[in-house]
């Protein structure tokens, strides 16, 4: 099958720093990729270069087998959703009024939100917990509660692709492997794309079919957990120690000292 | 949605209301009957000429101009994704008040000192704009300090412009630097714009929406951030330019009416851009009605009558901004 996303000899630099060089990669329907490395080497940048929201260094990007410079902002918005690491919302707003956002690329530009729209959004909030806060003002809510919004307004676009930003920030342990299981779950049943950076190794280990580590000077290693998250190689991209504590009959644990 | 149009509604009957008793209420006493007279063609020529000649004209600039201050105010928010966004507090009115009174020194007609207004507000805008953009999102400190020096700046401009000014000229000039409704009172040209105004930004109420939440995330949803941003700044400036050609620099309105039209509705742009208009239009009939009779036989310029209305209000949202942080 045809990948969702694909991406060939792609540079992506920060100022004078190349953080990824000639990195080669495809995202396949269904799959679930996780993007892991240390602060500052560029998981967001090569998040945001692939969205097509920042200019690629190098190489080309396709979306759907089209060339992504050639889509306009409305058609990639249709087919491929991102999740910023911080979401701002500085106007006063309901819950349910921030989710039905995500609607906005599907809808036509004379047309309003109908009902089917926000029964959508509604759903979404379902899904992440929120939905007996749909009427509440996002103002109100906890730091945890504004990233599970920020995931049910993705979740709302509904796009093949997902691109989302360390989404796991700010939310509490349970929360954490309700929605890796719900975006794993997503890719396997609908075909849909998800690619996902984050920084707890063994929840990375857990759930992605394959993992991209990125070293921050150009190199990104990309495989099955098993073969990426080798504690020797992972010792030398965090520059400390990195244990890997193996437990029977389940995915392993992964300690710095 | 119901709750919206009910708004809605009832701001259309409240600018009606501060619409027709701005005409029953003046400096000269007229009884209702009288004012009711000459809106069948009868009455006496004094009642026709105080109702009909001044107060009706005079009435409908204070509707445009409040309303276009109120519309200008709401898109330079979106703009910066700030509820202290002002084109008074952020010096846009000040960069339009020094290109109008260029082009009056200069003995230019109006036409000539509404396009000179439009560029000092653009100037403004875009002065803000790249000074205050800060990494990421719009830190309000920084933005309102750059809104500041604009404004002291175009203000030191203005003084020289009025030090220059001939003394038979100076003292109308203060008066319409201070906003002041007295002067013009040609309200077709300021209505048609702000009614063309809200029919172009209307459609775009809903990329308004996305846009309110960051650049990254309307990008991220299929809004063309750029060339919409580029509208808001022209059309910002372009109504801020109007109202000041209008009546002057008056504070505030921009400030005051987007604001109470969120917190009376909710922020989808679908209401605050009409209902901006319709509230920042009442609520100016309303000032310069009070700003006519309050010390009658004399008037108040209106600008210190919204700036009694508009700093305490400032201040307020400002304190408030520093207890959520």
């Amino acid at each position: 099958m045809s990948a969702l996303l694909a991406c060939r000899d792609l540079g992506v630099a920060r100022g004078d720093r190349r953080l990824v060089e000639g990195f080669d990669f495809a995202l396949a329907p269904g799959e679930f990729v996780g993007v892991v490395g240390p602060n500052g080497v560029g998981k967001s940048s090569l998040l945001a270069t692939l969205a097509g929201l920042l200019p690629p260094g190098a190489g080309t990007i396709e979306l759907g087998g089209s060339d992504l410079r050639r889509l306009s902002r409305r058609d990639i918005a249709r087919q491929l959703g991102f999740l910023p690491q911080d979401t701002e919302d500085p106007y006063p707003a309901t819950v349910l009024e921030t989710a039905l956002i995500g609607r906005h690329p599907h809808i036509g530009f004379w047309r309003w939100e109908s009902a089917a729209d926000a029964a959508k959004a509604m759903a979404a909030l379902r899904r992440v917990g929120l939905a007996d806060m749909a009427g509440r003002q996002v103002a109100t809510l906890s730091g945890g509660e504004r990233r599970r919004l920020a995931i049910a307004t993705l979740l709302t676009q509904a796009p093949r692709v997902h691109l989302l930003d360390e989404p796991l920030e700010a939310l509490d342990l349970g929360y954490q492997a309700r929605l890796l299981r719900l975006f794993r779950r997503l890719a396997r049943v609908t075909g849909a794309g998800v690619l996902m950076s984050l920084h707890d190794l063994s929840l990375a280990a857990r759930y992605a079919d394959r993992l991209v580590l990125l070293d921050g000077h150009g190199g990104a290693e990309t495989g099955t957990a098993a073969g990426v998250l080798d504690p020797a190689r992972l010792g030398r991209v965090y520059g400390c120690r990195i244990r890997r504590i193996d437990v029977p009959g389940e995915t392993p644990l992964f300690r710095a000292d | 949605m119901r709750r919206r149009i009910l708004l809605l509604a009832a701001l259309a009957a409240a600018a009606a209301a501060a619409l027709a008793g701005s005409l029953f209420v003046g400096s000269v006493g007229l009884t209702p009957a009288s004012v009711l007279a000459t809106f069948g063609g009868h009455g006496t020529p004094v009642a026709r000429a105080l109702v009909l000649g001044l107060r009706l004209p005079r009435s409908l600039a204070a509707f445009a101009t409040g309303g276009l201050l109120g519309l200008a105010g709401a898109l330079m928010q979106v703009l910066l994704r700030n509820p202290l966004a002002d084109p008074y507090v952020l010096g846009v009115s000040g960069g339009a008040a020094a290109g109008a009174l260029l082009a009056l020194l200069a003995g230019l007609g109006t036409a000539a000192a509404t396009g000179t207004a439009f560029a000092g507000a653009l100037a403004s805008t875009i002065v803000v704009f790249v000074l205050a953009h800060g990494r990421g999102s719009w830190a309000p400190t920084r933005l309102l300090l750059t809104g500041i020096v604009t404004a002291a700046g175009w203000g030191a401009v203005v003084s020289l412009l009025l030090t220059l000014s001939p003394d038979t000229t100076l003292r109308s000039m203060l008066f319409w630097m201070m906003g002041d409704l007295a002067y013009r009172a040609a309200w077709r040209m300021p209505l048609a714009v702000l009614a063309a105004a809200l029919a172009l930004a209307l459609p775009f109420a809903r990329s308004l929406n996305v846009l309110a939440r960051g650049d990254l995330r309307a990008r991220a949803l299929g809004v063309p951030v750029r060339p919409l941003g580029i509208g808001l700044y022209v059309a910002a400036s372009l109504l801020t330019a109007v109202a000041v050609v209008e009546a002057g620099t008056i504070g505030f309105v921009g400030l005051i009416v987007p604001h109470m039209v969120r917190l009376a509705g909710g922020s989808d742009h679908r209401l605050v851009l009409p209902g901006a208009a319709l509230a920042g239009g009442t609520l100016l009939t309303v000032a310069d009605l009070l700003a006519r009779t309050v010390i009658a036989p004399r008037a108040l310029p209106v600008g210190v009558v919204t700036a009694a209305i508009g700093v305490p209000l400032f201040l307020y949202l400002l304190l408030r901004s520093r207890e959520v942080q």
